[in-house]
């Protein structure tokens, strides 16, 4: 046990008299007296509900928080009086412009309000009998694994910074609990698709293992972010479309068209996030720059892999719409990449030389 | 950047032929082969649909998974039925709670300020319900991904608590309050656990069950209905992460009994902690609430129901460990001498 309380206060007779003191009736309620700002604060929209923007106003709201933090590292709620003898949690990250976004809040509700469970919500019946020959669904399978190993790892990366951020930054730490909680429906998902029926799961891709560390070892949260929103999510997002735009069958459009649903609150905020970021720090546009190179180079490798390029042209009838579809995913993602401050990223990137070449040209 | 790929795909001849291969349609299809073991898998109650319980067969399932980085520091039984469970029963605190009937009733002033002091409480301490769990989930193997689905979807079930608090508080007219440094202390140990199953007992079966005695009590005493839902929406979260602690307990007494000493010492501190949680505005606040008021008789009916959620809350902690087969927890428990010094250790011996 690290902490360890100063004192046994099983032994301690003020606390025991303390207890006394309240059970006898002699109530302090001074704490009646310690109010901080009043709020009665009610949905703009009743339809809509209460939200967290609707709630962010005066002095709860976040838009006064100094770009760093320093005058608590407790658990304390953001807008509470703060007594003295609050200890510190330890919170690592605790620079506003290192994690904010001023859309974080509206894709938390976003997140709840989209809720959906794999177990009953795909229709599962609609694979059976399996709608389209053994080569595509076993295409579909490996693609399904490589899935799974994407929601464990961005699931993984989500958990690994929520718990360091500082409680003032709490709906950003929310929409991280939501991120978990999407990417984790990934893998279930996927792992779902990939065994029903008579199914089996694919062989791992070490490319992807390799870009997918790349990810997870960002050295920073915002490169971290970017990483995993602009870059993997592009990525997700590209195969959700394809998954729905290719499927058969009623379970698999479900399946490609919530996933590309999900993984667009990622971009979403990913973009935000790097945007407002490199606003507040634009010295920063370097080392985020130098990040993505490497995992842009490890995304080439996982595009090139055998294990996902070859599924994608058995699905999509050839090699050429998959250079396409390559293509399509790349520019989306430059093109986020320069909403987010980053500039135009397509010249300095092994994605652009990989595309040339599938394209044959060797320039 | 801590991890650099294992090549530089910008120069990289084997990619550059096998991307001509591909073109030329001449395919490796290695993967085709995967060689994994195919399986018939199909839901069992097609209501129900496929649950990762359907999936437990063969190599893909749990049940035979080895003590690779230790499944008993992590596992628990029925842990794939919680992860169902919390996805099908996710709600939202900004549509499922109907805000606008605040305005209907009518509230004095002392028992929204109690109100708001109790939700200023909750909005505390339920976000370590996700430090804790993401804190430990990233470092758990993947192989325990129902373990790691069923952490994520605590994560969310706790944002959300903490959300719907707050906009409670935000909601009555009084606004957050004082928070409060015992709860902290108590907060930081949880979040300094040693190890996972040391930061589970007491997170889960200790704190949790204490929070979750206090909601059956807080929609007992809540003084509106808008607010009896909030607290009928988190119960059954909460129990459900009570339960996964409690048997996350049993399953590491039936699996590594060697275990017990170390999570007796992690317990009797986090009882330690939990006593100096005894804080005057925290009771006081129920204390109001239950007595529906300050006058001399309301703070003696509300001292008496408070008494009774106390005295509660201790028995069925008890009842917890005993279910958990930790029975042998109860003599050396610090809440055992407490409770007869206070005089209420009878009343809880006659609840178990």
């Amino acid at each position: 046990m690290s902490y360890i309380a100063p004192k046994d206060y099983a032994a301690d007779p003020e606390i025991v008299a303390k207890i006394l003191r309240t059970v006898s009736g002699q109530l302090e309620l001074d704490w009646m007296k310690r109010v901080g700002e009043p709020a009665a604060f009610r949905p703009s929209q009743p339809t809509r509900g209460l939200t967290l923007d609707d709630i962010n106003q005066g002095g709860y709201a976040p838009d006064k928080l100094p770009d760093v933090i320093r005058h608590n590292f407790s658990m304390a709620p953001r807008g509470a009086l703060l007594p003295p003898g609050l200890p510190s949690l330890g919170y690592r990250v605790n620079r506003k412009s290192d994690v904010w976004a001023d859309v974080a809040a509206s894709l938390f509700e976003e997140a709840k309000s989209r809720r959906w469970a794999p177990a009953r919500d795909v229709p599962w019946a609609a694979l059976d009998p399996v709608p389209h020959g053994e080569q595509h669904e076993l295409a579909l399978r490996q693609l399904a694994t490589g899935l799974i190993s994407t929601g464990l790892v961005c699931c993984d990366l989500a958990a690994s910074w929520e718990w360091r951020m500082n409680q003032e930054f709490h709906e950003i730490k929310y929409l991280l609990c939501a991120q978990m909680f999407d990417a984790a429906r990934i893998a279930e998902a996927f792992r779902k698709r990939a065994l029903y029926g008579g199914g089996s799961l694919g062989v791992d891709s070490r490319p992807l293992g390799e870009l997918l560390k790349s990810v997870f070892l960002s050295e920073t949260y915002p490169e971290a972010s970017a990483a995993m929103n602009l870059l993997v999510f592009s990525w997700v997002q590209a195969l959700g479309r394809h998954w729905a735009a290719t499927a058969t069958n009623a379970a698999d459009l479900y399946l490609g068209t919530q996933l590309a649903q999900d993984a667009t609150r990622f971009l979403s905020y990913g973009v935000d996030h790097v945007r407002s970021h490199l606003h507040a720090r634009p010295l920063q546009a370097e080392a985020l720059a130098d990040h993505l190179d490497l995992c842009e180079n490890a995304w080439v490798g996982t595009l090139g892999a055998p294990e996902v390029i070859e599924p994608l042209v058995l699905l999509s009838g050839g090699f050429e719409p998959v250079a396409a579809f390559y293509a399509r995913t790349a520019d989306e993602y430059f093109r986020r990449c320069d909403a987010a401050g980053l500039g135009d990223r397509r010249d300095a990137s092994a994605l652009t030389s990989f595309l040339r070449m599938l394209q044959g040209d060797s320039r | 950047m801590s991890y650099y790929g294992s090549a530089d795909y910008r120069y990289n001849d084997d990619l550059a032929l096998r991307m001509r291969d591909i073109k030329k349609g001449n395919l490796d299809l290695g993967w085709l082969k995967a060689g994994t073991e195919s399986r018939k898998f199909a839901a069992e109650n097609k209501k129900r649909g496929l649950t990762y319980m359907d999936l437990n067969q063969g190599s893909y399932g749990y049940d035979d998974l080895p003590e690779l980085n230790r499944k008993t520091d992590v596992w628990a039984y029925k842990v794939a039925s919680f992860t169902e469970e919390a996805m099908s029963r996710q709600w939202d605190a900004t549509t499922d709670v109907p805000w606008n009937d605040l305005d209907k009733y009518e509230r004095s002033d002392e028992i929204e300020i109690a109100f708001a002091q109790l939700c200023t409480f909750f909005t505390e301490v339920e976000l370590i319900a996700t430090d804790l769990p993401a804190k430990w989930l990233w470092r758990m193997n993947n192989q325990f991904s129902e373990v790691k689905h069923f952490i994520a979807t605590q994560a969310m079930d706790e944002a959300r608590h903490a959300e719907v608090f707050r906009k409670r508080a935000l909601a009555g007219g009084v606004g957050l309050m004082e928070a409060l440094p015992q709860t902290e202390h108590s907060l930081k140990a949880i979040l300094d656990g040693d190890t996972y199953s040391e930061a589970s007992a007491f997170m889960h079966l200790l704190a949790e069950g204490n929070v979750l005695t206090m909601f059956r009590f807080s929609e007992f005493i809540s003084p509106t209905p808008v607010d009896k839902r909030i607290f009928q929406l988190v119960m059954q979260d909460e129990a459900r992460h009570v339960s996964y602690g409690m048997q996350h307990l049993k399953w590491i007494m039936d699996h590594a009994p060697e275990q017990k000493e170390q999570l007796h010492r992690a317990l009797d501190e986090g009882e330690n902690v939990t006593i100096n949680q005894f804080d005057a505005a925290l009771t006081e606040c129920m204390i109001v609430l239950a007595g529906k008021g300050t006058r001399p008789e309301q703070i003696q009916e509300g001292i008496k129901i408070v008494g009774n959620m106390q005295a509660k809350q201790i028995t069925e902690y008890f009842h917890r460990l005993e279910r958990a087969g930790f029975a042998e927890r109860i003599p050396r428990s610090k809440f055992t001498p407490m409770m007869a010094d206070l005089g209420i250790g009878q009343g809880v011996k006659a609840a178990l």
